[in-house]
């Protein structure tokens, strides 16, 4: 029989003020297999883990059984410390009694009754554990960036740079992101533009990055270190490699549609680039615009094109691809504020959003950095920005808080104040949140110098009156209701997650939250990380954020994907669900409720087959086994049953008698 | 085709004009309205106080008596409606409330009777063609500003008849019968509602509730009326009988505060559907004895051929 | 005249006046996050003493004397353009109607009564004003 030793943690008063550890020890001590039994205040201190370790020597354990919190925090801690006396760490088990027991319970002896339950439980299943080594695959040291905004942009030179390939995938037909939409920064107002085309020229010259710009990932399969990517890479009609972006096409072509990259702010012809300082620095053709491709209706741009460069026939084109790990930057996008019935409806030229606004004051914008409202182009004087515009609403907007609104609405007010002197700028607000290096001076400053008029108070009503736009708020610091007859009014839209992020999350299987954002594995300690493995998050798809926390962010999941690389094997933790083949009727129920597509069946033998690295040990495939074949390791049925039978001993025998 | 229709206090009375317009109009599309039999006061105003269970006993009795003659009443006064429609939702959801009241007025109701605006039954069962092919009198010219207040759309999870902020059915009902529809910004702003019993007061009931409160329809209805005639609206129709009082009435003292105030008529929109539909117009109380601001001139000039 | 300070401790902040705010009005006052967006869409704030973000503000701090004490829920006129519009779905004109029932409901608080309309009044007024607000005015 093993020998068990277990260890009961006070977890100081924690445990200790609702479990009496010292009875908890005496029972522990009478178990089957248990060979030593003690207690500690804090097991998961130094000296509490050498307790552990003396006693392995002292003992001869085959097994320990460490009674304190959940596994979700120190089972990695004390099976490496068992590791360390020779343990097989697998025949470390931890039985909560911490957030199971002692923080839900009040009652003493219940509490210590119930400790003593799960312990004996516990240790009826580290009676029957396997030794467990990790299962290993070989490792693909290429990385998949998806997303080529500032996030994408950052995280795909951070692992480049550190001598790794990378693919960077992005959907428009230039990289840059909304960064390259934006005038000027806060805190210091250096311009977005200035500051990020460098890294979007360090991308495109760069020997390990391979861009696919105008391009989306259709699907990803396999597993951490080895994924298999397909990518669409859509038609534009251009020959990249031939395009020396003169322009000629665009000047002839007919068409012309509203500029995304302007918000339509200004337009576009068919055959385009976004921005001057795209990259790519390739002509598109947008075919959904263009009089028509089949049959040719028109037929200029090739016409006049020097170096042949428009190929009508162009083709989609299917990229196929093995990566090692996949970087998640997809962004953001801002809420339609059509969808703001109060606010006008989106029906009032003159009430726009802060991407609109970002163009207005840019030098590239469409109005080359004057400030005209879209209605007139006259030069507004009044100007009314309205912070949490369907942000902080559980009724009708988005619950959460959009973050990076108070920032960029005060900078807003203070560009405007330097472009139109004479003019003023009001700011509705509910609380500022200004919390990061410099902001809080920022935003001081654009009252102090600037004389922005912040109100507190939510804006109710947006109508258009004459030419004016009316605005009916608030100054709760008054207790007044305020009109203002504006001349232009901007609203902070939420931020959402990028257009279609949520459709490519299914299709990556990678988790979002209720509002959409990605998903990190835990908030605090890893943010980067996404709970599929071998995903990471950048940027603000995973939740609103400014430039310099998508960069930190962008680099700190780079950071990650170069450590996994430092690797020369992957290994994934051997607590699978097997196939016991003799038992296996080759029936495939596992094979359908398998979320990681792990298990195959293999029709000729009729049996089950398991992709070991692709098994996260879910149990769904045991659970639904009819056979009992699919039985998971160290969580088998005999286990389960044992330790069942352990927990409610004193019930069962009462039903006996 | 009959359908069960409350008509409730007002409009026997006051709004004579605005019933005899929607039963007669509805005649002309082939319904007959029948009266929900031994109808009560509605209550007049939805009851908030969540606790108060008595002051549903009104409505669902009168839901109760509809159910008699199917399982659909149409209504058209305002208040009735959103008192009727709330009334509804809630005992659909609190059964023990509704055990309560059935126990109480001593009549079986599981909430199963639509209600039914006629602004909706025009739109949803007679149609916008069918009106448009009706239509006897040309209407073209006629300003209007489509008025909704506050009980025809809020709240919008209980009453959902249309957008509370951006509301559109009752523009498309007067555009059908011909009317040249005036947009305008106040069409759910509040007149002020029941208020205007604090204006009629005494002296020393004015002093009870305050003079704030004693001119507060007239400010609230100076602002819709403003907003109306430099939209250019020659008048203004709703359906609502206390918002047309408070608009009509208030009129006489904005006059005297607002200089250059040009008054307007405030009619039903029914009527005016009436008289689109080639009906007598002397039938609708469309009168200075039934209207302060005396809309038969207007009526006149539409209504000639 | 008002008090030099008002003091607030425990014994206010969780009065049974807020409970039973909260509970005729079926809304958790708590919910509000005093926006003020109430206020800026009351149609109704130039006949009130103080903002209708401020009576709920009141209650929240379980000022029991000076919430009952502002006409505000006398001068709300029940048109739901607040609860329409707030982003934490607080129906405040609910909270207004339970203030104006805790004082009419003890009895003898009417704030209107019948002989105070002159005949002419009441033959002039429609019956649905008539009766709505003699129900928000009297006990």
């Amino acid at each position: 029989m093993k020998r068990i030793g277990v260890f009961v943690c006070w977890c100081g008063s924690n445990i200790a003020s609702t479990v009496d550890v010292g009875r908890v020890v005496e029972e522990a001590g009478k178990l089957p297999g248990v060979v030593h039994a003690e207690d500690y205040k804090y097991l998961c201190s130094d000296p509490g883990q050498n307790i552990v370790q003396k006693a392995i020597e002292d003992y001869s354990l085959d097994a320990v059984v460490i009674s304190a919190c959940t596994p979700s925090l120190h089972e990695p801690t004390f099976r490496k410390a068992v590791e360390m006396k020779g343990m097989n760490p697998y025949q470390c088990e931890i039985a909560n009694i911490r957030e199971q027991c002692s923080w839900v319970h009040e009652d003493k002896e219940a509490a210590t009754e119930k400790a003593i339950k799960i312990i004996r439980s516990i240790v009826e299943k580290v009676r029957r554990n396997e030794s467990l080594e990790p299962i290993t695959a070989p490792l693909t040291k290429r990385a998949l960036v998806i997303g080529a905004g500032i996030s994408g942009i950052q995280a795909a030179l951070d692992i480049a740079n550190s001598g790794y390939e990378v693919l960077l995938v992005e959907k428009q037909p230039s990289i840059g992101g909304h960064m390259a939409q934006l005038s000027e920064t806060f805190p210091t107002l250096d311009c977005s533009q200035c500051i990020l085309t460098p890294k979007m020229v360090e991308v495109s010259r760069h020997p390990k990055i391979r861009l696919l710009t105008y391009s989306e990932v259709l699907e990803i399969s396999g597993f951490l270190g080895n994924f298999n990517v397909k990518i669409l890479k859509k038609p534009r009609y251009v020959d990249e490699t031939l395009c020396n972006s003169c322009g000629e096409c665009s000047e002839v072509c007919p068409v012309v549609v509203p500029n995304e990259f302007e918000r339509g702010l200004s337009s576009r012809h068919a055959i385009y680039v976004p921005f001057p300082q795209a990259v790519p620095s390739v002509y598109t053709l947008d075919a959904e615009a263009c009089l028509g491709l089949f049959p040719l209706a028109c037929e200029k741009c090739s016409k006049v094109c020097e170096t042949n460069a428009i190929n009508y026939d162009m083709e989609p084109e299917i990229i196929e691809e093995t990566v090692g790990a996949v970087v998640v930057a997809t962004g953001y996008d801002l809420y339609p504020i059509d969808e703001i019935k109060e606010y006008g409806n989106g029906k009032i030229p003159d009430v726009i959003d802060g991407l609109h606004f970002e163009r207005l004051l840019s030098a590239s914008g469409p109005t080359e950095g004057v400030v005209r409202r879209p209605s007139d182009h006259k030069i507004p004087k009044e100007v009314v920005f309205v912070q949490c515009a369907g942000s902080r609403d559980t009724e009708r907007g988005k619950p959460y808080c959009s973050k990076i609104c108070c920032m960029y609405t005060a900078k807003h007010a203070m560009l405007y104040k330097h472009k139109v002197p004479d003019g003023q700028a009001y700011i509705f607000y509910i609380d500022v949140r200004a919390g990061g290096k410099g902001y809080e001076e920022f935003y001081q400053r654009g009252i102090e110098e600037d004389g922005t008029v912040y109100l507190r108070g939510k804006v109710s009503r947006i109508f258009q009156d004459g030419d004016k736009v009316i605005v009916w708020g608030s100054d709760t610091l008054t207790g007044k209701k305020i009109e203002i007859a504006a001349d232009m009014v901007v609203l902070a839209a939420p931020i959402v997650p990028c257009e279609g992020s949520d459709d490519l999350a299914r299709r990556l299987k990678i988790q979002t939250d209720a509002n959409g954002f990605l998903s990190e594995v835990h908030p605090k300690l890893r943010p980067v990380e996404s709970i599929t493995a071998g995903f990471f998050l950048a940027g603000a798809g995973q939740a609103p954020k400014d430039i310099p926390e998508a960069v930190a962010q962008a680099s700190g999941a780079a950071s990650k994907v170069v450590a996994l690389f430092a690797n020369d094997v992957v290994e994934h933790d051997p607590m699978i669900v097997g196939v016991t083949e003799d038992m296996c009727s080759g029936c495939g129920v596992c094979v359908g409720v398998c979320p990681f597509g792990a298990r195959e069946l293999d029709t000729e033998r009729k049996k089950v087959k398991v992709l070991e690295v692709l098994c996260e040990g879910c149990g769904a495939c045991s659970a639904a086994c009819p056979t009992g074949a699919a039985q998971q390791r160290n969580l088998n049925d005999e286990q389960l049953t044992s330790m069942v039978g352990a927990t409610l001993a004193e019930a069962l025998e009462g039903s006996d008698s | 085709m009959e359908i069960a229709y409350f008509p409730g206090c007002t409009l026997r009375t006051k709004a004579i004009g605005f019933d005899n317009s929607v039963r007669d109009t509805a005649k002309v599309f082939g319904y007959d309205l029948v009266e929900v039999p031994d109808w009560t006061c509605c209550g007049a105003t939805f009851n908030l106080s969540v606790d108060n269970v008595m002051a549903l006993a009104p409505p669902i009795r009168i839901l109760a008596n509809a159910r008699k003659l199917g399982n659909e009443v149409i209504t058209v006064c305002s208040g009735c409606y959103n008192v009727l429609k709330r009334a509804n939702y809630t005992v659909r959801n609190d059964s023990e409330k509704l055990a309560k009241i059935t126990d109480f007025i001593e009549m079986e109701y599981d909430g199963d009777v639509e209600v039914i605006h006629y602004l909706e039954f025009l739109r949803d069962r007679v149609g916008y063609e069918t009106i448009k092919t009706n239509i006897k009198r040309n209407l073209e010219g006629l300003k209007v500003v489509p008025y909704y207040g506050c009980q025809l759309l809020r709240p919008y999870d209980e009453i959902q008849l249309d957008d509370p902020e951006a509301p559109t059915i009752l523009d498309e009902v007067l555009d059908a019968m011909g009317c040249t529809v005036v947009d305008f910004p106040h069409k759910a702003e509040c007149c002020g509602n029941f208020l205007s019993v604090c204006t009629d007061l005494t002296p020393e009931g004015r002093q009870a509730v305050g003079e704030e409160a004693a001119t507060a329809v007239s400010e609230c209805s100076f602002t819709i009326l403003d907003a109306a005639a430099r939209a250019g609206a020659d008048l203004v129709a709703l359906s609502c009988p206390l918002c047309l009082y408070n608009l009509d009435v208030a009129q006489d003292q904005i006059e005297k505060i607002h200089f250059g105030f040009r008054k307007m008529p405030i009619v039903y929109f029914s009527q005016l559907l009436a008289i689109a539909l080639g009906l007598d117009t002397d039938k609708y109380a469309l009168d200075s004895e039934h209207h302060f601001v005396d809309p038969s001139a207007v009526v006149r000039s539409v209504a000639k051929e | 005249m008002s008090p030099v300070r008002v003091r607030i401790s425990r014994d206010k902040v969780r009065s049974d006046f807020v409970r039973l705010v909260n509970e005729i009005s079926g809304q958790n006052v708590l919910n509000c996050y005093q926006c003020g967006r109430c206020s800026a869409g009351c149609p109704l704030t130039f006949a009130m003493d103080i903002l209708p973000s401020q009576v709920i503000r009141l209650v929240q701090l379980g000022l029991e004397e000076e919430a009952l004490g502002t006409n505000t829920p006398w001068v709300c006129a029940s048109c739901m353009t607040c609860f329409a519009r707030c982003p934490r779905g607080v129906d405040l004109a609910k909270v207004m109607e339970a203030l104006r029932a805790i004082k009419l409901r003890p009895g003898d608080a009417d704030r209107i009564r019948l002989n105070q309309f002159p005949r002419e009044a009441l033959a002039r007024l429609p019956q649905q004003g008539l009766v709505s607000g003699l129900r928000k005015f009297t006990g």
